[in-house]
């Protein structure tokens, strides 16, 4: 008997490299990814999950167990780094990216490694739709259908997707889930069981009757999500909040905002907030880490709606209370700043400047206002990380 | 005000025993497509064997079978009969009544829907939609959310660890359903997989093997230009209003506008075999057709050739899939009439996302290859 879980992970801005250099084996993005995925499996009692490839021709040798589950980590930033490896003068190819970038804009974008390699993510898959951001949603769309087709390989098989996507790979996904919509049979069938958006930025790059399409409602009829999201978010992570007045909300789902609203009230939709930045053991924590993918997935409540939907039930309180994840939490690696040790709580305080800062209005242009945001939140997350 | 989902959710929770310690495996199971009825429950002798026949995971070579000997319609109503074969030895129901109802509704209306669709309908994928049916673990132990009812609000299963064979059945038969389903459009859904694994290797293709991009052609093709797309990338344009999710793959034909690049005439005189030149090429288009995995690109433009010596000449550059070659006015310059055709390399590649560093390459080597080729047959 076959019957795979698939959990696919897509990743967010910044796994490239700064010269668009590809990382060396078994140091890209997935490493961690897969170590934390197993350790949430082994925490919560799951089988080792295996690791699948959309080009894999063969199911993974555990298919046999009943309780398999695929990890399946789908990569897009090669895209990327094919632009950041084309020059060495970024400040040329910045320019060539869009012309809603001032010159103060370039000079932050390009100044730092840092910004380099996540912010021109965001900004060349917005500004590029004909080319970056279709090439994407192809590689996603051949990811999470690849995958999916090998599992329908194995005779008797029951297979459930689960999404979890990471900052700009929510926007990603939002565009590539809508792609798959557009094809009748995927739209008419059970779809993804549980979608994760962490640090969801859908709403900065798209228009917002893409980012709340019905073909997206949680549960809702002919929508590809059957039948939970789940949107998490830190609180000292900025990304999320790039514009307020159009952060991720049910009730900025316009025309639809009432279905959206209907699937919050029945739980379909459940904005997880999360705290603290925690890491792997052997790992250092860092003040970025509030928007890191592994601490969003290792964050209590994330990880016991990631673990419940790997199982397929529910942990009673009796298993809750021999698995103790919040023991295992607290046991974790956790953010220390020994220079200046009121640096978290003073993040705190800026990021809830933050997120009521900006642009209040829907006035002037949102696409432009969005990147000297993200700017300037990448550079209060790097300016707390100097002062830890 | 209560909304339809609470009201729902309180109906059931009124109606049904809270589940208990031990029903958790069995939801796992259900959600997993491995039911089985638990050893130490008081159940129908034939339960489990009913069971059996109905699960995917046990009677998918059945099922497979039926609709090859039967139809899909027939191995639909199959599981449906097994399904109900299987709750009439599952002891008492009345507690399930909404999940029940939901499920029983969803697939007489499925039924409905798939009674007139030919089998190549159903391959294409045209088979109602199921979203309905699909089921999924909650955060609560024991009970799972169920099938929609008819107005379309989602009802919960709770799994009695003391009777838990009617909610197994109610799964099993949902589970069953939607796994029959995906089997019937498994070819719909592997043209879906083609499709997108066409589309990136298309992709891949056309940018280490199309035709570079300047600066401002780039910019055109990624629609930064506004208004001035029109002009500068008209083929795309059209595209720039479009959003990712209406068209996959590379364009099918790309403007040259602008575009210099450099190139070797052929001129066998006394002091060389070739003559460099560079070229502009001014407007013009090239089709990027794909025959199976392979491009081949064609087009023509407007250029003029400039010469090292001599002045410029007007006229056109062919793109082929071995190579562009250019043809231009005869100067009036000594050599005139050997410097007329050009042949000329990808250079420009200042763009990236284009593969500038492939096209350097390759105008480096088809510079040295030319050079390689007509040195032994110059003249002294």
């Amino acid at each position: 008997m076959h019957l795979p879980t698939i959990v696919y992970l897509v990743h967010g801005m910044g796994c490239g490299s700064k010269d668009g250099s590809a990382p060396p084996p078994g140091q890209d993005w997935t490493a961690s990814a897969i170590s934390t995925f197993e350790f949430l499996c082994t925490t919560f009692g799951l089988p080792k999950p295996s690791v699948v490839h959309p080009d894999d021709l063969q199911p993974p040798p555990n298919s046999a167990d009943p309780n398999a589950i695929w990890l399946a980590p789908l990569s897009y930033y090669p895209v990327f780094d094919e632009f950041r490896s084309s020059s060495a003068d970024r400040s040329k190819l910045a320019k060539g990216v869009s012309n809603a970038l001032s010159d103060a804009d370039i000079t932050r974008l390009t100044k730092t490694d840092f910004a380099w390699t996540n912010c021109l993510d965001v900004l060349l898959w917005w500004a590029d739709d004909i080319q970056t951001q279709n090439r994407v949603t192809a590689t996603l769309g051949k990811g999470l259908t690849a995958i999916n087709q090998l599992a329908a390989t194995i005779p008797g098989a029951t297979t459930r997707r689960i999404i979890v996507s990471h900052s700009l790979g929510t926007a990603a996904t939002t565009a590539t889930l809508r792609h798959l919509s557009t094809n009748q049979v995927w739209k008419n069938s059970t779809g993804f069981e549980a979608w994760f958006t962490l640090a969801n930025v859908a709403p900065f790059l798209m228009e917002q009757d893409d980012v709340y399409d019905l073909s997206l409602l949680p549960d809702g009829e002919g929508s590809l999500i059957q039948p939970h999201m789940y949107n998490g978010r830190n609180e000292c992570d900025p990304i999320p909040w790039l514009l307020p007045f159009r952060a991720f909300s049910p009730k900025r789902a316009g025309v639809n905002a009432q279905a959206w609203k209907d699937a919050e009230s029945g739980g379909f939709y459940e904005v997880v907030e999360t705290l603290d930045v925690a890491a792997l053991l052997g790992e250092t924590p860092t003040m970025s880490g509030v928007h890191g993918y592994m601490n969003y997935m290792l964050s209590p409540d994330i990880a016991l709606r990631l673990a419940t939907h790997v199982r397929g039930s529910g942990f009673t309180h009796a298993e809750l209370a021999a698995i103790n994840y919040t023991k295992t939490w607290n046991a974790l690696p956790h953010l220390s700043c020994k220079n200046d040790k009121g640096a978290f709580k003073a993040l705190r305080k800026e990021v809830a400047n933050f997120k009521s800062g900006g642009p209040i209005t829907v006035g002037g242009d949102p696409k432009v206002d969005w990147i000297r945001r993200l700017l300037d939140g990448t550079e209060l997350l790097l300016s707390f990380e100097a002062r830890c | 005000m209560l909304s339809a989902y609470r009201c729902a959710a309180l109906a059931v929770a009124i109606v049904l025993p809270l589940a208990v310690a031990g029903a958790q495996d069995l939801v796992a199971e259900c959600v997993n497509g491995a039911p089985s009825v638990p050893a130490g429950i008081a159940a129908d002798a034939n339960a489990a064997a009913l069971l059996d026949r109905l699960s995917w995971s046990k009677s998918y070579a059945d099922y497979a079978q039926l609709v090859a000997v039967v139809g899909p319609v027939a191995t639909f109503d199959s599981i449906a009969q097994r399904g109900k074969a299987l709750l009439e030895v599952s002891g008492d129901l009345s507690a399930y009544s909404v999940p029940q109802h939901a499920l029983e509704w969803r697939l007489a209306a499925l039924r409905q829907g798939m009674a007139p669709l030919t089998m190549a309908a159903i391959n294409a994928g045209s088979i109602p939609s199921y979203s309905a049916l699909a089921v999924s673990p909650t955060l609560t132990a024991g009970q799972i959310t169920f099938v929609r009812d008819a107005a379309g609000v989602r009802t919960t299963l709770v799994f009695d660890a003391a009777k838990p064979v009617p909610a197994i059945a109610l799964c099993a038969i949902a589970r069953t359903t939607t796994n029959y389903l995906n089997f019937l459009s498994k070819d719909a859904f592997q043209k879906v997989a083609d499709d997108y694994a066409r589309a990136v290797k298309h992709w891949n293709t056309y940018i280490e093997q199309g035709y570079s991009m300047t600066l401002i052609e780039r910019l055109g093709n990624s629609c930064r230009l506004g208004p001035f797309n029109w002009v500068v990338a008209p083929t795309v344009a059209g595209r720039c209003s479009e959003k990712p999710w209406k068209t996959l793959g590379p364009p099918s034909v790309r403007t040259i506008f602008v575009h210099p690049s450099a190139g070797l005439a052929p001129v066998f005189d006394s002091s060389s075999t070739a003559r460099a030149t560079s070229v502009t090429e001014w407007y013009g288009f090239v089709w990027t057709p794909f025959s199976g995995d392979k491009i081949l690109p064609f087009g023509a433009s407007v250029a003029t050739m400039f010469p090292q010596t001599g002045r410029p000449q007007v006229g056109g550059m062919v793109h082929t899939p071995y190579g562009k070659v250019g043809v231009f006015r005869s100067g009036k310059s000594v050599n005139d009439r050997r410097g007329r055709v050009v042949i000329m390399a990808d250079l420009v590649g200042w763009v990236p996302g284009n593969r500038a560093e492939t096209g350097k390459q390759l105008t480096g080597l088809l510079v040295k290859k030319v050079g390689q080729v007509l040195a032994p047959i110059a003249k002294p």
